[in-house]
């Protein structure tokens, strides 16, 4: 994630929009990014940006470290980008159940090289928990180390852990027949 | 050592293992763990290889415009004489907005109300006068102080800003983008750091805007309607 000029966060801080104008410049294709590995959809996704930067500006006066303006900016995300999941209903349409509705063999063979690769990778992905599916995305995405992701979501760090540790075996159960049939 | 669990085969993939020296050891020794790690890395890679929409280089700026009319601004505390420039400001903006398209009106307004047009047209002109020698200031990298330069811009985005929404409440889109690109501009040389690369990077800026250009033809637009009503004197 890029950093801004401390004064530059300074004077959001104190009010000055110009100033909180940069922060989102400067930061809006990351916090996209993270929206969208959570959210799953472009839609979303772009909604999850605004409610980022509307909460933001609303908190920022309570922004005590400089230093990791990212990360928390990080947590407005992944706690926007999950209220927005929840909120849209077409998002729960979308979502197949890993236990009650996994992708057929035929499915996962036929996919590897195709489209269809990639709905199973969403279909991994849209049946973790949106604390599963936020942790794996900071921590595989966005490159976050296990303590960041703790800071960014509000948990321990044996939480992120646990958190990552399911994802990944969920994404695996899933996945795995891919594993099987593509070297 | 015991094959180890999911769990540190996982840490291990992401580099959080404490002791990652005795786990490549025993991977390096034992078949099954290697192939259950390649078999984990290959899964891992397979997803974070799926790529994210890409957003152009403007999207900060995008979002920006998006989110601005919803941002919940404090009560100012400014000072009367502030409201009165504002409500000057608007006014003109209001007059001007409607005008400085190509569709003149020569409809005589109300007694005085050319006067009070020309005084407006006058402080827009001035307005805009002024941001266009702070433009070239910078595009020609001029020797102003930086923090005078910085002092200036930020003082011309809020005016600016003024007619900018007013303009466009109008229904004037022509005045009303050639203003906002104008506060971009303005905005990003209040804010830009103070070294060679910065300035370089706002003449960029502003060369490929070509605001300077439209600043131009919208003063002439202004002038030209400062003509129309100086002429209907005589």
């Amino acid at each position: 994630m890029k950093v801004l000029a401390e004064d530059v966060v300074e004077r959001a801080r104190g009010g000055d929009e110009a100033a909180f104008r940069a922060i989102v410049e400067t930061y809006s294709r990351d916090v996209f990014r993270l929206a969208f590995r959570i959210t799953g959809n472009e839609e979303d996704a772009e909604d999850a940006v605004q409610e980022t930067f509307l909460r933001a500006y609303q908190k920022l006066k309570g922004f005590e470290s400089r230093s990791s303006l990212g990360t928390w900016l990080y947590r407005v995300t992944a706690n926007s980008a999950i209220d927005v999941v929840r909120r849209n209903k077409r998002h729960e349409n979308r979502r197949a159940p890993l236990e009650e509705d996994p992708p057929s063999q035929a499915a996962q063979e036929g996919a590897v090289f195709g489209s269809q690769l990639r709905d199973l990778l969403d279909s991994s992905l849209s049946g973790l928990s949106e604390l599963e599916r936020s942790a794996f995305a900071l921590r595989h995405f966005q490159e976050c180390t296990l303590a960041e992701v703790s800071e960014a979501l509000g948990i321990t760090v044996s939480a992120a852990k646990q958190a990552l540790f399911r994802a990944v075996r969920k994404i695996r159960k899933t996945l795995a027949p891919l594993s099987r049939s593509t070297p | 050592m015991k094959h180890p669990p999911e769990e540190d085969l996982i840490l291990y993939y992401y580099g959080e293992l404490v002791d990652e020296s005795e786990l490549g050891t025993h991977v390096a020794g034992c078949s099954a763990c290697r192939e259950e790690l390649l078999s984990l890395e290959g899964l891992l890679k397979r997803v974070g290889a799926q790529p994210v929409p890409e957003r152009g280089p403007d999207y900060g700026r995008e979002v920006w415009s998006r989110l601005e009319a919803h941002l919940p601004r404090p009560r100012r505390q400014a000072s009367t004489a502030w409201w009165l420039v504002a409500a000057a400001l608007l006014l003109a903006a209001t007059f001007l907005a409607g005008r400085l398209s190509t569709r003149w009106n020569d409809a005589s307004p109300m007694p005085g109300a050319s006067l009070r047009e020309r005084i407006l047209l006058v402080a827009l002109g001035d307005h805009l006068e002024r941001s266009e020698r702070l433009l070239l200031e910078l595009a020609n990298g001029g020797s102003a102080g930086a923090g005078n330069e910085r002092a200036m811009a930020t003082d011309l985005v809020r005016t600016t800003r003024l007619y900018r929404q007013t303009a466009r409440q109008l229904g004037d889109g022509g005045a009303a983008n050639t203003l906002e690109e104008l506060e971009r501009v303005l905005l990003d040389a209040s804010h830009e750091p103070e070294t060679e690369e910065g300035r370089l990077s706002l003449k960029e800026r502003i060369e490929e805007l070509d605001v300077l250009f439209k600043l131009r033809v919208l003063q002439t637009n202004v002038h030209h309607r400062e003509v129309q009503l100086a002429a209907r004197r005589f």
